[in-house]
């Protein structure tokens, strides 16, 4: 079964995204608030799939890509709010798996899951 | 033509006509003076001859005087009677004649003696003695009687013959009284003179005889000295012609002794010479111009006689010469100056117009930096504050105006930034509320709550929201394209099903591969705005047709509407951001198609009727068979 964390300050959207994933079969093993939360579990857990907000209190999604940079081979995908030439720029080096405009086809994210 | 040449040829003109009126006055000067000297040498030619005259009348008066003293008459009486008597009077004469003219010239014989040393011989020589005294030379050369038959009777000295009543003088003395002969040189005295013969009468008027005297005619030469030392001319010359033109008397340097009775050789002026009295200007190639005036006397004695007076015209027109030498460099001068005050005029006038005028010019180019100038306190000067003011309120307006409307920008610009930021921030916090609907919506069609129509109408409305977000953002950030080949038919396809079409109104579009590259989602949202604004301008039931075609370069779209069209002009202001037709939208929506269609590197264009908004896009395609 594929594991994901997913990370986000947002709990409705968490809320609604584990079940959805879970109805489709998919193996939620940690959920985190912020980017230091969610890199200790990626760290910890090494998901398949990391589905992270990028902004986020205290520590942000930038936070976790630099503390788990190298570490894992887990598949990030990012879903924000706001994506700008400045954002681009700064999650380029990252090598993300994929960088997703909020709201998301729950369709499309399977699509990108099951890829 | 520019006010200094102006000024110029205005003071030219006046000096000009200073100079030209110079040059006639000094030339009628010229011709009055000329007149006035030949009139006035005329009198004066007149007046010599008029001398002559009188010296021959007076000599003629003295001579009619002695000729009636008693001795005189006596002694002819009785010379007279002698002849008489003697039997062949005229054979008598011409014997002695003969004798007389063949004797030895350097010895007298004795009739010769008898008649130089008689009484009335002695009279004569004390006459002779007195007149040459009194005038200082030899004024009487020789003085001789004869008788009434023309033989000699006394002699003051040795005559060339006895016999005289064969000489037309003694013929013209016995028949009219007196005889004047022509001035020769008189061999006997050695002077230039002429014999004046008087016929001697008695008391009762019989003709006893002729007396005749050789007079020196050194008086009529001092006539003509005496006028020609008060000349005022140096080139003022006298000559004295006889009735055949031969010189008798001239002051011209070149005269001599020798030339007395010379032909006048000037022929120029014989030419003219042909009324009583008149005066001439002679221009002769040779010589300088003369004046000459002449006056040929009239006088019973001295008829035919002439004299001339002639100037050299340069001299006597010297004067005038000089005048009109002042007047021509008076008017040089005044010239000059002209020149140089037009010249100054202008430029004082001139220069501030010119730089007043640059002045314009810069401040017509919109440069207001006044140079500030030294300004002339006259009328120029006046302009030229008047302008500076006048620049300087143009230029306070001109500053107050481009204040305003920099102003104006900012506003402008700090409200789209203020409404961008702003747009941005809800969007974004939109975003997170929207993912949960959307996620609880899913979760809904899981469990098969919703019926298809609820499942419709919500997924409609989160869509619209969701390209309302879009629209906002894709205008006020400008991101980057994401390029991917794809079936553009299938995206326009797209566009049509997530729209919620009115049952009254149709859609034309016949799908067909068309594969561009490009940013998919971008171009999706493209076609979702503007098939949406076909549908909301069409009022009730109508078309909207959506025609594609391929050129060699590019890919033609034309998404066209049946609804009454767009009322604006200029119809491309529809494309500005903010600007809007509808009651509901953002007024971003076709800013931001323009936006992307130009980071598309194509190109949005629109018209009305029917309404089409027709966008090119270059082609990049992959043809995938």
């Amino acid at each position: 079964m594929t594991s994901i964390v997913i990370a986000d300050d947002e709990i409705g959207l968490v809320d609604t995204l584990i079940e959805l994933l879970e109805i489709n079969k998919f193996d939620i093993v940690g959920i985190a608030n912020d980017g230091k939360h969610a890199a200790e579990l990626c760290l910890k857990f090494t998901p398949d799939f990391l589905i992270m907000d990028l902004s986020m209190p205290k520590f942000d999604g930038f936070f976790t890509l630099e503390k788990i940079q190298n570490l894992t081979q887990t598949k990030i995908i990012v879903l924000t709010g706001v994506i700008d030439e400045a954002i681009l720029k700064k999650i380029t080096p990252f090598g993300v798996f994929s960088l997703q405009m909020k709201p998301i086809m729950i369709k499309d994210l399977l699509k990108l899951l099951n890829s | 033509m520019k006010l200094g040449s102006k000024l110029i040829i205005a003071f030219l003109i006046v000096s000009a006509l200073i100079g030209v009126i110079g040059m006639i006055s000094s030339e009628i000067s010229k011709n009055m003076l000329s007149d006035s000297i030949g009139n006035n040498s005329i009198e004066v030619a007149i007046q010599m001859l008029d001398r002559t005259d009188l010296s021959l009348e007076n000599n003629l008066d003295l001579f009619s005087m002695l000729s009636k003293e008693h001795m005189t008459q006596s002694i002819l009486i009785k010379s007279n009677e002698e002849f008489s008597k003697l039997d062949n009077i005229q054979k008598t004469i011409d014997v002695l004649d003969d004798e007389w003219i063949t004797f030895p010239s350097d010895q007298q014989s004795s009739l010769m003696i008898k008649l130089i040393n008689n009484e009335l011989s002695d009279s004569f020589r004390s006459h002779q003695k007195f007149l040459n005294e009194k005038h200082g030379y030899a004024y009487l050369g020789e003085v001789f009687v004869t008788n009434a038959y023309g033989a000699n009777v006394a002699q003051t000295g040795k005559t060339s013959d006895y016999k005289q009543s064969d000489e037309v003088w003694w013929q013209t003395a016995k028949e009219t009284g007196h005889h004047v002969g022509p001035i020769e040189f008189d061999q006997s005295a050695e002077i230039f003179a002429r014999d004046v013969s008087v016929s001697v009468l008695d008391d009762d008027g019989n003709f006893l005889g002729v007396v005749k005297h050789v007079i020196n005619v050194q008086e009529i030469f001092e006539i003509i000295d005496s006028v020609n030392v008060l000349k005022k001319f140096d080139s003022q010359h006298f000559t004295l012609l006889n009735e055949n033109n031969q010189i008798i008397y001239s002051t011209t340097t070149s005269y001599n002794d020798s030339m007395f009775l010379n032909e006048y050789s000037n022929e120029y002026i014989l030419e003219k010479i042909n009324k009583e009295s008149d005066y001439f200007i002679l221009s002769s190639p040779t010589e300088n111009a003369k004046l000459v005036s002449y006056t040929t006397g009239n006088g019973l004695t001295h008829s035919k006689w002439t004299i001339i007076i002639d100037y050299d015209v340069s001299e006597i027109l010297l004067p005038i010469e000089n005048l009109q030498i002042i007047i021509l460099s008076l008017s040089g001068i005044v010239t000059l100056f002209a020149i140089l005050f037009g010249i100054y005029i202008s430029r004082s006038i001139s220069l501030p117009v010119l730089r007043l005028q640059k002045e314009m010019h810069e401040v017509e180019k919109g440069n207001f930096t006044t140079n500030p100038q030294k300004i002339a306190d006259n009328e120029i000067g006046e302009l030229s504050r008047s302008f500076e003011k006048m620049s300087q309120s143009i230029q306070k307006t001109v500053y107050l105006e481009t204040k305003l409307a920099r102003a104006d920008e900012k506003i402008k610009a700090e409200r789209f930034t203020a409404i961008g930021e702003l747009s941005s921030r809800i969007s974004h916090d939109i975003r997170n509320p929207l993912s949960i609907l959307y996620n609880e919506f899913e979760l809904m069609k899981y469990k098969n709550i919703l019926d298809e129509k609820q499942i419709t109408r919500i997924e409609s409305s989160l869509k619209r929201i969701s390209h309302q977000i879009d629209d906002v953002l894709d205008f006020v950030r400008i991101t980057p394209l994401h390029y991917s080949q794809f079936d553009l038919s299938k995206i326009i396809q797209n566009a049509i099903n997530s729209i919620t079409i009115p049952s009254k109104i149709k859609i034309n579009f016949t799908s067909d591969e068309i594969f561009i590259e490009g940013d998919e989602r971008k171009l999706e949202s493209v076609f979702i705005n503007l098939i949406l604004n076909a549908i909301q301008a069409i009022e009730n039931d109508g078309i909207v047709e959506i025609i594609w075609s391929i050129t060699k370069t590019s890919i033609v779209i034309e998404i066209k509407d049946s609804g009454p069209g767009i009322d604006m002009k200029p119809i491309e202001n529809i494309f500005n951001p903010l600007v809007t037709t509808k009651q509901k939208g953002t007024g971003l929506g076709l800013a931001s198609v323009k936006n992307l269609i130009e980071q598309h590197n194509g190109t949005i264009s629109v018209k009305n009727n029917p309404t089409t908004f027709t966008i090119e896009i270059p082609k990049k395609e992959k043809t995938i068979d």
